[in-house]
C-alpha cells in the first residue's frame, strides 16, 4: 500500500477534485500539499508500480534520492504557491491547471521509465499553457500559442528521440541515456528546450511575463526545474552542456540587464540560473550534480519569492514595468524586504540559501579546472547582483518618489507565502546540512563557509555594488524589446527578404535556429500553395469535368440526366463484356 | 503596522550611515583578506589579497558595458517591434 | 453459419425499404427508424467485433456462394484484423451521423434518409467483399447516394462541387474496372480458371511488368478517394458543399476506402510493383503531408481547413503503408480508425457551430468559449487528437507511423515529423481565433451551449478518443496476424523477386519487438 504513495497523484486527484470543493476552497488547496508531503515521507525508495505495455516495462514510481530531492522543493513551492494565490481561490479553472502542472512534474520526476516521462511532460505543457492564457489579455493568448508550439516541438523531439532509443536499446528506462545515437541526442534537445537553453530559450522569456500573477510564481519553479532533473539523471556529464550552461548563465544575465519588464528580468534569471544547474549536470562530478541538485532546490524557494515579491508589486500598483515604478517602499516595504532576502538569496550572500548551493557548482568547476567555466559563472554571478539585487529594486522600490495613488501592501497570504519561502532561504543559507543530506551523491564533504570563501564571495559582491553605484548613470532602465531568437518565428523571414533588396546585412543569422519557418511566412507560402491549387491543378481537372459534361449533354439526347448517363454507360459496359465472353474467343 | 514601522525605520538610519558603513566593509574586506587562509583554486592570481573585489567590480563593468555594447548595436528595439 | 456479414451489410438496405412506406410527412418516424435500424446494425457490427478470432489471419465470417457462375463471380464476403476496424467504422460513424442529422435536413428527409441508408450498406459492402465484381458494385454504389446526398442537400456550389466529385472518382473507377479485367483474364490464361476471387489474385504471382501497369491504375483510384496529392482538389469543394453528416461520412469511412484498397488490395496482389514503387509513393504522400498542412494554415473557411488537414493526415496513413513494417502498417490502420473519428468529430463540431450560425468563416468568430463551455472542451479534447497529444488516439497511431516510416527509412520520418509540428500549429491556432479571446462578434453573444442530443453524438467519438489512447492493446492485437501476413507477403517478393526499391530498407516488421 505504502507503496502507491506517489505524491505526484494527491496533486492530479486534487485537481479532479477542485470543482467539487467549493466552501473550503482554502483549506483544501492548502491540505493538497501537506498530503502530499505526507506521501513524500512515507515513500519507500526503489522502484513501484512496475507494469508491462505493449511489450516495453512501465515504471511509474522510481523513488531515490535525486528524485525525493526535487520531489520535497516542489511539495514546498506549490504549498507557498498556494497560500500566495489564496486570493484568487475561487478560480477553478486556475487552480486545477496549476495542480495538474504540479502533478504532472511530480510524476515526471518520480518516473522510472521514458514513456511516463513523456506522457506527463505534455501534461505538464498543456497545463502551464492554461497558467499563461488565463491572464485573459489577448498579448498572454499569442504568448501562450507560441509557448505551446515550442513546447510541442520539444515534444516531438523528445517522443521520436524515445522511440528511436526504444527501438535500438530495446529499453525505455530512465537512467543515464547517452549522446551517442540519434535517440538520445534528439531526447537531450527536448530536455534543453524545456530548461531554456539558449537559442531555444525566448519561450520562456516571451510567456512567463505574460501569466497570472499567481500562474508565474508556479510557472517559474516547475518546468524548467523538471528539465534540469531530466538532465541530471539522463545526460550526466555530458561535456556540452557544461559549455552550454556556463553560456546561458551569461545569456540570461546580459539580456537581464537590459530588460525594463521586472518579470521578464526575473524570466531572464531564471535562464541564468539554470544555467549553473545545466553546468553542474554537465560536469558530472559528484560535487558538481550535488551542486545542480542543491542550486535547483534553492533556487525554487528563492526565485518563487522574488516572482511573489515582483507579483505583488505588480498587483498592487498595477505597473510591470521599472519606467513606470519608482518609490514603492514607503507603501509596501514587507514586500520590498521580502524581495531583497530573495535578492541576496540567489545574489549567494552568506547566510543566505544560494550561497550554499552556488558555491557547489562553481568549486566543481574549479576543482576540475575548468577556468573558462568558472570564469563565465563568476562573471554571472556578478551580474546576477547587478540586476537582480541592485538595479531591480532601485528602479522599483526606490530610485524617486511614488508617482501616483498610494498603493496598498500585499495582501496577508502574499506576505506569509514570501515570509515562508524567505524563513527557508535563511534557514538553509543557516543550516545547509538537512538540504546536503537529501543530495544524491552521499555523503556530501564540502564546506561552503570557510573562511576564503565568504570573503571572496562578498568582495565579489559588495565590489560589483560599488560598480553599480559608479555605474548608476547607464543602467537607468528604457521602454523596448531586447531581440532574442524568437526573431526568427516572429519577425525573421518578412526581414530577410527586404534585406535582400535593401541590400543590408546583420549579423543575427548567425544564431540560426531549427524553427520550421517564422509564422508569418508560413503564412505566405501556404497563401501561394492555395493559388496553386485552385489555379491549376483545379483548372485541369475543371476542363476534364467540362468535357464530361458535354459529353453527357450529348449524351442527353438518348437519355436525361448525368446519372442516367452514366448508368447507361455501365450497361453497356457489361453488354460489350458480356458479348465478348458470349459470343466472341474464349 | 509595527513591522511597516521597522523596516521605515531601519531605512532611514540607512539612509544617513548607510554609505559610511558600506565603504567600511568594503575595506575591511580587502584587509582580511591577506589574513583568511587561501585554498586552491582554479584562477591564477586568486590567492593576492582583493583579488575577487577586483574580479567583482571588474565584472560588473564587464557586463554592463557589454550589455550596454550589445544593445546599442542590434539588440534593442521600440517596444511594439513585434507588432 | 449465421450470415453475420450479409447481415450487417443489408440491414440499413431492408431499413432504406421500409422507409420507402413510409409517409414522407412523417419526419420523426422516418429519422427514428432510420436511427434504429444504425443501432441494430452497430449490435450486429459488435458481435462481429466480439467473434473475431485475433490469433489466424485469415478471412473470417466468410460466406461464399455462386453469383453469376459463367463469369466466374461469386457472393464472396469475409473480414480480417484490416476490414474489421473499417466496417466498426462505418457502424458506428453511421450512427452518430444518423443522430447528427436530426434537425440539420429539413426538407426531403425520406430521400436523405434513404441515401444515407443504402450509402451504409455500400461501405459495409466494400470492406467485406472478397470477389472483385462484387466489391466493384458495391464501391460504385456508394458514388450515387452520395452524389445525391452533396448535390440535394449541399451548400452553395453543391452542382460544381458534387459532379467534381463524381468525376474524379468515376475516372478511378473505370481505371480501375479495365486493369480488374485485365487481371481476370490474365489470371484464366494461366491457369484456365475464371475468377473474381481476390484472395486467389493475392496467392498468385502475376507478372512483374504487368503489375507495374496494374499497380498504377489501381493506384490512380485509391490515391483519387484518399486523396494522395495531386488528386486531392477535389476535396475541399465537396466538404464545404456537402451537409455536415456528408462530410462526417466523406471523411470518417470513404476517404479509408482508398487506404483499404491499397492495403487489400495494391500490395498483396502487386508486391513487387509496390516495393518498386514505394520510393515515389512515399515522396508523394510527404508532399501531401506537409503541403495540405501548409494550404490549411491559410484557409478561412473552417471546413476546408479540415479537408485539407484530412489531405495532410491521410498522407501519413500511405506513407505508413508504403513502409511495409508491421509497426508502419499497423500504425497506418490505426489511424484510418483515428482520422475517421477525430476528423469526423471534428466536421461535427464544424456543423454545430453552423447550425448555430450559419457560417464557416473563422473570421466571424472568436471567444466562443465563453458562451460554450461545454463545446469548447470537446473541441479542445477533438483537436488535441487530431494533434496527436499522448492519451489520445491519435498519439498511438502517429508514434507508431513515425516509428514505422524510421525503420524504413530515416528522412522519410524526419520530414513526415515537420507535418505532425505544422498540424498542431493549424489546429491550436484554428482553436484559438475560434473559441478563445474575447467576443468581437455580437453575433455571437447569444449562441446556446450544446444540447442533450448534441452531447449524445459527440459522446462516442470522445470516448473512442480516449478509449484507444489508453488501451489501444484489443484494436492492435486484433489486427496483428493479418497485418503481419500482408507484410509477409511484400516481403516474400523483395527477397524473391529482383524488383527492390531504392531507399527502403530491410523491414524488420517480422520482428516481435
Amino acid at each position: 500500500m505504502i507503496d502507491y504513495l506517489n505524491p505526484a497523484w494527491v496533486y492530479l486527484l486534487g485537481a479532479l477534485g477542485m470543482p467539487l470543493v467549493k466552501k473550503q476552497r482554502a483549506a483544501y488547496l492548502l491540505a493538497v500539499p501537506v498530503v502530499a508531503g505526507l506521501f513524500w515521507l512515507l515513500l519507500p525508495m526503489g522502484n513501484h508500480l512496475s507494469f508491462d505495455f505493449m511489450g516495453r516495462q512501465i515504471t511509474m514510481i522510481r523513488a531515490d534520492a535525486l528524485s525525493r530531492l526535487f520531489g520535497l522543493v516542489f511539495i514546498l513551492a506549490s504549498f507557498a504557491g498556494a497560500l500566495y494565490g489564496l486570493h484568487e481561490k475561487h478560480r477553478t479553472n486556475l487552480w486545477m491547471a496549476a495542480f495538474f502542472y504540479v502533478g504532472g512534474s511530480l510524476s515526471v520526476v518520480y518516473a522510472g521509465d521514458l514513456i511516463t516521462l513523456f506522457i506527463f511532460s505534455e501534461l505538464m505543457a498543456f497545463s502551464s499553457l492554461c497558467l499563461i492564457i488565463f491572464e485573459g489579455s489577448d498579448k498572454a493568448l499569442k504568448a501562450g500559442f507560441r509557448y505551446i508550439l515550442v513546447h510541442i516541438f520539444a515534444g516531438v523531439c523528445m517522443v521520436g528521440g524515445i522511440a528511436i532509443h526504444a527501438v535500438k536499446t530495446g529499453s525505455i528506462a530512465f537512467d543515464g541515456l547517452g549522446v551517442s545515437d540519434l535517440g538520445g541526442q534528439l531526447i537531450l534537445v527536448g530536455f534543453m528546450v524545456n530548461a531554456a537553453v539558449p537559442p531555444l530559450s525566448a519561450w520562456l522569456s516571451d510567456a512567463y511575463p505574460e501569466a497570472t500573477i499567481v500562474g508565474a510564481v508556479f510557472l517559474s519553479a516547475f518546468t524548467t526545474k523538471t528539465a534540469v532533473y531530466c538532465l541530471m539523471r539522463g545526460f550526466a556529464g555530458v561535456e556540452l552542456l557544461a559549455w552550454m550552461g556556463a553560456i546561458m548563465t551569461l545569456y540570461g544575465v546580459g539580456y537581464a540587464m537590459l530588460e525594463n519588464d521586472i518579470r521578464r528580468l526575473l524570466s531572464f534569471h531564471i535562464i541564468s540560473q539554470v544555467g549553473y544547474m545545466v553546468a553542474g549536470a554537465g560536469m558530472g562530478s559528484h560535487l558538481a550534480v550535488n551542486g545542480a541538485g542543491a542550486h535547483a532546490f534553492t533556487h525554487i524557494l528563492y526565485k518563487g519569492l522574488l516572482f511573489m515579491g515582483a507579483g505583488a508589486v505588480i498587483h498592487s500598483t498595477g505597473l510591470r514595468k521599472q519606467t513606470d515604478l519608482g518609490g514603492v517602499y514607503k507603501f509596501m516595504p514587507i514586500t520590498m524586504t521580502l524581495y531583497m532576502i530573495g535578492a541576496f538569496s540567489i545574489s549567494a550572500f552568506p547566510l543566505f540559501s544560494g550561497f550554499v548551493s552556488k558555491s557547489m557548482i562553481v568549486a566543481a568547476a574549479e576543482h576540475q579546472h575548468l577556468t573558462a567555466i568558472y570564469l563565465m559563472l563568476n562573471i554571472a554571478s556578478a551580474g546576477t547582483f547587478l540586476s537582480v539585487g541592485l538595479k531591480l529594486p532601485y528602479y522599483t522600490f526606490f530610485h524617486r518618489e511614488w508617482r501616483g495613488e498610494p498603493v496598498k501592501e500585499a495582501p496577508s497570504n502574499m506576505l506569509a507565502a514570501m515570509v515562508f519561502m524567505s524563513v527557508l532561504c535563511i534557514g538553509i543559507g543557516v543550516f545547509p546540512g538537512p538540504l546536503y543530506a537529501l543530495l544524491p551523491n552521499h555523503p556530501v564533504h564540502f564546506e561552503s563557509y570557510t573562511p576564503w570563501h565568504v570573503v571572496g564571495s562578498l568582495q565579489l559582491l559588495l565590489f560589483t555594488g560599488l560598480g553599480f553605484f559608479v555605474l548608476l548613470r547607464f543602467l537607468t532602465p528604457h521602454t523596448g524589446v531586447s531581440l532574442d531568437t524568437e526573431w526568427f518565428y516572429r519577425k525573421g523571414f518578412y526581414y530577410v527578404g527586404r534585406q535582400i533588396t535593401s541590400a543590408v546585412y546583420y549579423l543575427d543569422t548567425v544564431m540560426n535556429t531549427l524553427y520550421l519557418s517564422g509564422f508569418a511566412a508560413v503564412k505566405r507560402i501556404s497563401k501561394s500553395g492555395r493559388w496553386t491549387d485552385v489555379n491549376v491543378v483545379d483548372g485541369a481537372v475543371n476542363e476534364v469535368g467540362r468535357f464530361f459534361k458535354r459529353t453527357s449533354e450529348d449524351a442527353r439526347r438518348m437519355q436525361s440526366g448525368l446519372l442516367r448517363g452514366y448508368a447507361f454507360t455501365m450497361v453497356v459496359a457489361f453488354v460489350l463484356i458480356a458479348g465478348y465472353y458470349l459470343f466472341g474467343g474464349r | 503596522m509595527k513591522s511597516d514601522k521597522l523596516i521605515l525605520s531601519v531605512l532611514e538610519w540607512l539612509e544617513v550611515r548607510g554609505l559610511k558603513l558600506f565603504f567600511a566593509v568594503l575595506v575591511l574586506l580587502v584587509a582580511g583578506d591577506v589574513f583568511v587562509p587561501k585554498e586552491e583554486g582554479a584562477f591564477p592570481g586568486h590567492t593576492w589579497a582583493g583579488f575577487y573585489a577586483f574580479f567583482g567590480f571588474a565584472a560588473s563593468l564587464l557586463i554592463t558595458a557589454v550589455a550596454k555594447g550589445l544593445s546599442k548595436l542590434f539588440i534593442h528595439k521600440e517596444e511594439d517591434y513585434y507588432d | 453459419m449465421f450470415p453475420l456479414l450479409s447481415v450487417i451489410t443489408f440491414v440499413p438496405l431492408a431499413g432504406a425499404l421500409v422507409l420507402l412506406f413510409v409517409g414522407s410527412k412523417n419526419e420523426n418516424l422516418i429519422r427514428m427508424i432510420t436511427l434504429a435500424t444504425g443501432l441494430v446494425d452497430f449490435a450486429f457490427s459488435l458481435a462481429l467485433y466480439y467473434g473475431f478470432d485475433d490469433s489466424t489471419h485469415a478471412m473470417q465470417f466468410v460466406e461464399r456462394a455462386p453469383w453469376i457462375k459463367s463469369f466466374g463471380a461469386e457472393y464472396y464476403m469475409g473480414v480480417d484484423g484490416i476490414s474489421l476496424f473499417m466496417v466498426m467504422l462505418t457502424t458506428v460513424t453511421c450512427v452518430v451521423c444518423y443522430l447528427a442529422t436530426w434537425t440539420a435536413v429539413e426538407r426531403n428527409v425520406k430521400e436523405f434518409n434513404i441515401s444515407m441508408l443504402v450509402l451504409q450498406t455500400a461501405m459495409v459492402g466494400v470492406f467485406c467483399a472478397l470477389d472483385f465484381v462484387l466489391f466493384y458494385v458495391f464501391w460504385e454504389l456508394m458514388l450515387i447516394p452520395m452524389y445525391l446526398l452533396i448535390g440535394v442537400w449541399g451548400g452553395k456550389n453543391r452542382i460544381y462541387a458534387t459532379v467534381k466529385f463524381f468525376v474524379y472518382t468515376m475516372a478511378g473507377s473505370v481505371l480501375m474496372l479495365f486493369a480488374i479485367l485485365v487481371l481476370y483474364f490474365q489470371y484464366h490464361s494461366a491457369t484456365g480458371v475464371y475468377t473474381f476471387d481476390v484472395l486467389k489474385y493475392h496467392a498468385f504471382a502475376f507478372d512483374k511488368n504487368l503489375q507495374f501497369w496494374m499497380f498504377l491504375c489501381f493506384f490512380v483510384a485509391f490515391a483519387i478517394k484518399v486523396p494522395v496529392f495531386p488528386f486531392h482538389t477535389w476535396l475541399p469543394d465537396a466538404h464545404v458543399e456537402a451537409p455536415t453528416t456528408g462530410s462526417v461520412i466523406l471523411a470518417g469511412i470513404l476517404l479509408k476506402m482508398g487506404t483499404y484498397g491499397f492495403l487489400r488490395f495494391s500490395l498483396p496482389i502487386f508486391p513487387h510493383a509496390s516495393l518498386a514503387a514505394a520510393w515515389w509513393v512515399s515522396w508523394v504522400a510527404i508532399i501531401g503531408i506537409i503541403y495540405g498542412a501548409l494550404v490549411a494554415l491559410a484557409q478561412e473557411d473552417i471546413k476546408k481547413l479540415v479537408a485539407y488537414s484530412s489531405v495532410s493526415h491521410l498522407g501519413f496513413v500511405v506513407l505508413g503503408t508504403f513502409a511495409f513494417t508491421l509497426r508502419g502498417v499497423s500504425g497506418g490502420i490505426m489511424q484510418m480508425i483515428n482520422h475517421g473519428v477525430s476528423t469526423g468529430a471534428l466536421f461535427l463540431i464544424v456543423g454545430i457551430l453552423y447550425e448555430r450560425r450559419h457560417t464557416r468563416l473563422i473570421a466571424e468568430y472568436g471567444g466562443v468559449w465563453k458562451v460554450m463551455p461545454k463545446f469548447a472542451f470537446i473541441f479542445m479534447l477533438i483537436a488535441l487528437s487530431s494533434i496527436g497529444v499522448p492519451l489520445t488516439n491519435g498519439f498511438i497511431g502517429e508514434v507508431m507511423i513515425l516509428v514505422g516510416v524510421y525503420e524504413a527509412n530515416a528522412v522519410y520520418a524526419s520530414l513526415a515529423v515537420v507535418g505532425v509540428l505544422l498540424g498542431a500549429a493549424y489546429m491550436l491556432w484554428t482553436f484559438k481565433r475560434v473559441m478563445l479571446g474575447e467576443i468581437t462578434n455580437e453575433k455571437n453573444k447569444d449562441l446556446p451551449d450544446l444540447s442533450a442530443r448534441e452531447l449524445a453524438y459527440m459522446a462516442p467519438f470522445v470516448i473512442l478518443v480516449f478509449l484507444i489512447g489508453v488501451y489501444p492493446n484489443p484494436v492492435l492485437k486484433k489486427m496483428e496476424p493479418s497485418v503481419r501476413n500482408l507484410v509477409g507477403q511484400v516481403a516474400k517478393a523483395r527477397s524473391g523477386g529482383t524488383a527492390v526499391a531504392a531507399g527502403v530498407r530491410a523491414p524488420d516488421g517480422l520482428r516481435r519487438e
